[in-house]
């Protein structure tokens, strides 16, 4: 067991730089009294000391890898400690960590060795095994990897609720000066054909209801979020279009952290996290918030402000379209005022049915009326706030802390 | 003053807004045999629960109402909220006069606060699905010990059923000392003497070796250079810890 331990600290260590813990979206249900059932809202089980969610074993089957990306701690040229798990050490861990409500399920990702499509047979053989041999209905996420066959990918699309493959640095020209192995183009061809092939069951089961699941939580991707020069215009615009062209259902950002050991990579002083949060903000306003990217970021604006959120922020450099009528304004512009998130606009809208809603009602209802004050008009609202020049209202939102936090964000100068 | 004192129970709840219908006699408190005070100048009234009242209480909520508005005032009614008999009869007297239509009018105090309080329950239910750590007993069975805030072992029980169908295994609330136990059939509510409970305390020996495997993992995929204290004490209270084998 304590080799099994050793290999766990090391393929565990390499995996942790993925971010993506999801395992919510799957359709999967238990079925004939099987372990596992994967359907609906995925769980974090536990939380690590970096405020992160664990809901998946996240771990590399190995990180052994013939390639030398600069940003990737698995790369060849790296001196590090080498492992590798069989097929049976993987599906036990899962299956034991399972049953005893550690996790959703397993994440299986991998250096490439050999080649492209040996790596991935491994993956596929071990979510097969899983599914048809434990009868586990548990969540599985396996990483695409780019150069496999397309039958190896149609075979991973059956087992597993979710393929993702990481697009990793934000630009074409950023990709191939820091991972010179790779372009874009193959890490686009599997995530389409993937695409494709989940579109063709998807329709086939509109008319034969026993069409298998193909990847039931769909793709995802990641971007790593200050190890090249892209400004939030192009990461914003780039996660935009995975979105919309490519269906993807997640896109998840990374803070670079620096491995100042390849000197092809900028040296930071720390991770760029409240880039990284301001951008996963703006990608909620993507998402949920019906923004769309020129709102947020564009030429004349082409970076986030880090000091405010990038919903203040708009609303801020928009005050034309404020004050919004908490009593008759549209659901849309109601979920643009700061300080009212999808639930409360919620609730305002249906209250409103019975009567008018005040001030206090809104307070009583969540609403931080400390920010959403300069931006509304209903009856009790404090009348000046909605006169005051926008540096004023900056001023009186913005904390304290924030404008300490922002000297860890020297980037590209 | 008038107050109504009923055994604890929801249907002994429910069986004392019947009376309270029935006797056309507001109350000014409602309490249970246990966290009953005598006041002077009262008229106290003691409800003997009765099944058939208490459904026909149900079936008004649920006709007038709705089945999401029934299930709303069991959830506050597990809070275990010291207030919750007379804030549960005001919303239940709106929700039989108005209708289902004004549980959305969240300017009434009344449907905010049945919102709150149904909102912590849903995190604790939550929170059960995800820190839930079974140990297997050298009787193959998975045993986890919880003491959650509020009494939601009634509300967890089918999530765990349809993950665990081929695995015995119980849920022990060892706050209010009963536990949820489902043997591939069915789940059960148990009370267990201390025999029983000394007996799920001895384990299997792979249980060991996966413990440390686990709490392996947990340390190989924190991430130093990213440490955030505050956010992980936000996600995983300290209350928590106990039970939670990766932080014992
Ligand atoms: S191919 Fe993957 S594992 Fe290999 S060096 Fe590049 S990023 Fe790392």
């Amino acid at each position: 067991m304590d080799r099994i331990n050793q290999k766990l600290t090391v393929l565990a260590n390499a995996a942790k730089y993925d971010v993506s813990c999801s395992s919510s979206g799957s359709k999967r249900k238990n079925q004939d009294k099987g372990l596992g059932n994967a359907e609906g809202m995925g769980i974090c089980h536990s939380y690590t000391e970096d405020g992160r969610c664990v809901s998946l074993l996240k771990i590399l089957l190995t990180n052994h890898c013939i390639f030398d990306c600069a940003y990737c701690i698995s790369r060849r040229s790296n001196d590090i400690q080498r492992a590798a798990f069989t097929v049976q050490e993987v599906v036990d861990l899962t299956i034991n960590f399972y049953r005893r409500n550690y996790i959703e399920g397993l994440f299986l990702s991998s250096g490439i060795f050999k080649n492209a499509d040996y790596t991935m047979e491994r993956l596929v053989r071990i979510a097969k095994d899983l599914r048809e041999i434990h009868h586990f209905h548990g969540y599985i996420h396996l990483k695409a990897i780019p150069g496999a066959s397309a039958e190896l990918l149609t075979e991973a699309g059956k087992y597993a609720d979710r393929l993702s493959v990481n697009i990793e640095l934000p630009s074409e020209e950023s990709l191939k000066r820091i991972a010179p192995e790779k372009n874009y183009e193959e890490i686009y061809t599997p995530m389409n054909f993937i695409r494709e092939e989940k579109q063709r069951y998807t329709d086939e089961r509109k008319s034969i209801k026993s069409t298998p699941l193909f990847v039931p939580a769909g793709q995802s991707t990641q971007l790593i979020i200050g190890a090249s020069p892209e400004n939030d215009v192009q990461i914003l615009n780039l996660a935009d279009s995975l979105y919309k062209e490519q269906q993807l259902k997640r896109v998840y950002y990374s803070a670079y952290i620096p491995i100042p050991t390849d000197s092809r990579m900028p040296n930071l002083a720390l991770p760029p996290t409240l880039r990284e949060n301001r951008i996963y903000q703006a990608d909620w306003l993507l998402r949920f918030y019906k923004f769309s990217v020129h709102d947020i970021v564009n030429d004349l604006h082409p970076n986030l402000d880090y000091d405010i959120d990038p919903k203040l922020s708009y609303a801020l450099r928009n005050r034309h379209v404020f004050p919004v009528n908490i009593n008759t304004a549209e659901y849309e512009m109601i979920l643009r005022v700061p300080g009212i998130g999808v639930k409360s606009a919620q609730m305002i809208v249906t209250s409103r049915r019975f009567g008018n809603v005040h001030f206090d009602h809104l307070k009583k209802m969540g609403i931080v009326t400390k920010r959403a004050q300069y931006f509304i008009t209903c009856p009790g609202a404090p009348a000046a706030s909605i006169d005051r020049h926008s540096s004023q209202v900056r001023q009186l939102i913005q904390s304290p802390e924030l404008r300490k936090k922002n000297s860890q964000l020297i980037l590209f100068a | 003053m008038i107050t109504y004192v009923y055994d604890g129970s929801f249907e002994g709840y429910l069986t004392t807004v019947f009376e309270i219908y029935n006797r056309k006699k507001n109350p000014d408190g409602i309490f249970t045999t246990s966290t009953y005070m005598p006041f002077l100048m009262e008229e106290k009234y003691e409800v003997s629960t009765n099944i058939e009242r208490a459904q026909r209480v149900l079936a008004g909520i649920e006709s007038k109402g709705s089945k999401d508005i029934a299930a709303k005032i069991y959830n506050v009614y597990l809070s275990e909220h010291p207030a919750m008999e007379m804030l549960l009869f005001q919303y239940i007297k709106l929700i039989l006069q108005k209708g289902s239509a004004i549980e959305h009018d969240y300017r009434q105090p009344e449907i905010l606060k049945v919102k709150e309080i149904n909102k912590q329950i849903h995190r604790e239910v939550h929170r059960m699905h995800a820190f839930v750590r079974f140990q297997k007993t050298t009787d193959n069975l998975y045993y986890a010990t919880v003491t959650p805030d509020f009494n939601v072992l009634p509300l967890i029980g089918e999530h765990f059923e349809k993950r665990y169908s081929d695995q015995h295994f119980m849920i022990y609330d060892s706050k209010r000392n009963y536990g949820l136990y489902y043997d591939q059939q069915q789940t059960m509510m148990v009370e267990c003497g201390a025999e029983q409970l000394e007996r799920q305390s001895e384990f299997v020996a792979e249980e060991k070796v996966y413990e440390a495997l686990w709490k392996n993992y947990f340390q190989s995929v924190n991430i130093i250079e990213r440490k955030n204290v505050k956010l992980h004490l936000r996600h995983m209270p300290k209350r928590y810890w106990k039970h939670l084998t990766e932080k014992k």
